[in-house]
């Protein structure tokens, strides 16, 4: 038996006792929180307004709470440096990834794959256009467009990529100084850090909202980026 | 019984359900997949506390709810990258050996 | 201003330490550690002037935005932190091993993450800076590439998100009764509620897996033994120290009125088994790094002793809060000092083991006089501003009526007088006489100066214990402010 499919050790009684008591004792807990309690998303209902804002949800991760936004792009970089240090510094075989296929299979989809990714770009992009206003924004695009990097990996359109490949650490962490920078900043014109500032601009969508839209642009980018070489991992080292 | 509580419930439940996976299965990529169903369980109680009242959703629970998924996505990616390298290592997923103490 | 230094530049340095050659590194860092340095001491001189502040992040006021605290306790320890790091980066300046380009910013994302979390007051962003500076700290790990350090990193990683999302669940839970995230929400809920205290059950139990607490505290030996010497010291001294302090924070202040009796008295003990434990585990330890992981086990019990002591309020609160904080610095720069010291002399001798020590004071003087100044500090003597951290403690411990804890209070540096003097005795043992020509011939970096100027701090900040304490302030937790 290999390792990858070893059998588990059957659950005792006592431990499913013990945790069908955890869930019975967390939901009885949730039961006695009161009906309605939230004064700070109301806070944030009397404060979008301000900002010309239609997503209350954007406003809360790039306006309200944006430190917490920069901090998850930390986590995402962090979990790439271990990555990249995984990979080590050896060079390794640009091994095809792609799905295993016959032939024609393989034809068919990359066929399929080299129509539909423009459409998927496409996804990604209305994703960061619409995120200010309406569901969105830019962790969902920068998905979305991973994925179609992804796709085209599998399928055989594209070599699997080094996670330190300089062009995914240019966007990786050039989009995440362009989101200090802009934080940076407003510690300068707003006397405090992460206040994001009302850019001086050439066109002007209303004040910080600009900003906003900007800063979830490069991050589109910055997550599309982190996301597929994640998502590519460690490549298989040689002599093994 | 308010609908916000049985969805909360059920995070309860996954919360117990992916707390079984990550302590007591031993393959490596079981226990992430329940750390993964612990995450999602914690996020689903965020998002049952987002629903309750009348009125539109509380948005602060869905923006921490989407910052707590990018944190889990960096948790996930590193724990399988960091499986396959010992996995090249020691031909072994789990990390129950006798050696362990 | 002040915290653009303290967390936007180590968030910028992060950034460029990736996109710039590697010549470069090392002078950024440097740039930092100053940079974040004198951002702590220009904070430090506005909380002497005009008192600890609340901070709200970009300008929002609570229950909107993030609340971070510029207060004495905080900038204390982000004080403490630059110096780790200032040695840390001197180490892998100097050390002949090349130190991999990708774990520079890895460096500075975990010092993002600590310096969040010593100034934090918002239970969601403490999580989200937990698992930056987890994920950094844990990837730091597999720089050492032995299959063992891949098996200790799983399982840290495993656990410390286990930890953080229990924690989360505590967090859901705080918000549920409240509809806020910041710390004084929580004294709006009814003290006998049963979401507050089992959302203080999940916290404490989250945080404890994250410090390493007794008896979750089985994945720190191979975790911090695995990694290269630095990155060890790094772990020990300060991955394992900020959730700790959180801890202690949260207790003296939002979950003070559940911590007497059984709440406070159990962490107590918790932290007296890890005293006992840990230290009995350091003596028996054959490998050199594993005996320095298990006192960090032993050391950070104190900081679960000093809960009950603090929960009893007045004046005695505001001895145990000075003591454990003095406690937490000292135990950062003496470990961080071990860790160096003995990763420099074992790269000398040669090899991991205790045995491998023998005579390597010989050609390594002050290498030897640093481990024995970095246990006096663990063991809480004078000069070392660990002597004061204890006898606070102490002094706590006895004009509150509970006695016991000075029993560990004692015992502990007893023990670590046990596991530490065997270590330097080793180191000054003769050895034969091919052995000690050897030692002496073998090529060594030119790091002794460094190390023992960091293990000297602890000696120094002796001399300044007064203006220390009045900058950590007499209110325990978040200092008594209010946003």
């Amino acid at each position: 038996m290999s390792a990858i499919d070893q059998a588990e050790p059957r659950t005792s009684p006592w431990w499913l006792a013990g945790f069908g008591a955890l869930a019975l004792a967390l939901g009885l807990v949730l039961s006695t929180l009161p009906e309605a309690a939230h004064p700070a998303g109301d806070a944030v209902a009397q404060n979008l307004p301000a900002t010309d804002l239609g997503n209350p949800v954007t406003g809360v991760l790039l306006l309200y709470r944006v430190l917490d936004t920069l901090l998850e792009k930390a986590a995402l970089l962090g979990a790439l440096g271990g990555v990249v240090v995984l990979a080590g510094r050896q060079s390794f075989a640009r091994r095809a990834v792609s799905l295993p296929m016959p032939a024609h299979s393989q034809a068919t989809a990359s066929w399929l794959a080299a129509i539909l990714l423009p459409a998927v770009l496409v996804i990604a992009v209305y994703l960061v256009a619409i995120g200010a206003d309406r569901p969105g924004g830019a962790f969902q695009a920068g998905t979305v467009a991973a994925a179609g990097l992804i796709v085209a990996v599998l399928v055989g359109l594209r070599p699997q990529p080094q996670p330190a490949a300089p062009s995914l650490r240019v966007a990786a962490y050039g989009s995440f100084l362009g989101f200090v920078a802009v934080g940076l900043v407003g510690a300068v014109t707003d006397g405090a850090f992460m206040a994001m500032p009302s850019l001086w601009l050439p066109f002007d969508l209303g004040g910080v909202k600009t900003t906003i839209i900007l800063v979830e642009i490069a991050l589109t980018l910055g997550v599309a980026a982190i996301l597929f070489a994640l998502a590519m991992g460690a490549p298989p080292r040689l002599g093994r | 019984m308010s609908t916000w509580l049985l969805y909360a419930s059920s995070g309860a439940l996954l919360v117990a359900i992916g707390l079984h996976g990550l302590i007591l299965r031993r393959h490596l990529i079981r226990r992430i997949l329940g750390l993964n169903v612990l995450g999602g369980g914690v996020f689903a109680i965020f998002l049952a506390l987002a629903a309750r009242g009348d009125g539109p959703a509380d948005p602060l629970p869905h923006a921490l709810v989407i910052t707590g998924i990018v944190v889990a996505v960096a948790g996930t990616a590193l724990a399988l990258a960091i499986t396959v390298r010992y996995f090249e290592a020691t031909g072994r997923l789990d990390i129950d050996g006798p050696d362990n103490r | 201003m002040i915290f653009a230094c303290l967390i936007g530049l180590p968030l910028a340095v992060a950034g460029l330490a990736a996109l710039t050659p590697l010549r470069w590194q090392v002078p950024l860092a440097f740039g930092l550690a100053a940079g974040v340095t004198l951002g702590a001491v220009a904070g430090a001189v506005e909380v002497l002037g005009a008192g600890p502040r609340v901070a709200p992040m970009g300008g929002f006021p609570l229950p909107l935005g993030i609340a971070l605290v510029l207060d004495g306790p905080g900038l204390v320890m982000i004080l403490m932190t630059s110096a780790v790091m200032a040695a840390t980066f001197g180490f892998l300046a100097l050390q002949p091993t090349p130190f991999p380009r990708a774990g520079w910013p890895l460096l500075h994302l975990v010092w993002v993450g600590l310096n969040t979390l010593f100034t934090t007051a918002d239970l969601f962003n403490a999580y989200v800076a937990m698992e930056v500076m987890s994920l950094a700290g844990i990837a730091l790990i597999a720089i050492s590439g032995t299959a063992k350090a891949l098996e200790a990193q799983i399982r840290y990683l495993l656990i410390a998100t286990m930890g953080a999302l229990v924690y989360l669940l505590g967090t859901a839970l705080l918000y549920g009764a409240t509809g806020r995230l910041d710390v004084w929400a929580v004294a709006q809920i009814d003290p006998g509620a049963p979401a507050l205290r089992l959302a203080a059950a999940c916290i404490t139990l989250g945080i404890l897996v994250k410090m390493a607490a007794w008896p979750f505290h089985t994945w720190l030996p191979p975790a911090h033994s695995g990694a290269i010497a630095p990155v060890s010291a790094l772990l020990s001294a300060l991955v394992v120290k900020a959730p700790a302090f959180l801890l202690l924070r949260f207790w003296t202040d939002m979950f003070a009125p559940l911590a007497l009796p059984a709440a406070g008295t159990f962490l107590g003990v918790l932290g007296t088994i890890a005293i006992v434990w840990g230290s009995i585990q350091a003596m028996r330890q054959d490998q050199v790094k594993r005996v320095i992981a298990y006192s960090t086990v032993a050391q950070l019990g104190y900081l679960l002793l000093v809960i009950p002591l603090v929960a009893e309020g007045g004046a005695i609160a505001n001895l145990a809060w000075q003591g454990g904080v003095l406690h937490a610095i000292t135990h950062g720069l003496a470990k961080a000092g071990l860790f160096l010291a003995a990763g420099s002399l074992l790269v000398t001798a040669g090899g991991d083991r205790v045995r491998d020590l023998i005579a390597t004071s010989r050609a390594a003087p002050l290498l030897g006089f640093s481990i024995g100044l970095g246990v006096i500090s663990l063991m809480g003597l004078p000069p070392s501003v660990g002597f004061v951290g204890k006898w606070l403690l102490l002094r706590a411990s006895l004009e509150s009526g509970q006695w016991w804890w000075a029993v560990p209070i004692l015992g502990g540096g007893l023990l670590a007088a046990a596991y530490g003097f065997r270590l330097v005795a080793v180191t000054f043992r003769s050895g034969t006489a091919r052995r000690r020509s050897a030692l002496r011939a073998a090529n060594r970096p030119p790091l002794d100066g460094l190390v023992f100027a960091l293990v000297s701090l602890p000696m120094l900040l002796f001399l300044a214990a007064a203006p220390l304490s009045t900058l950590i302030g007499t209110v325990p937790g978040y200092g008594g402010l209010q946003p």
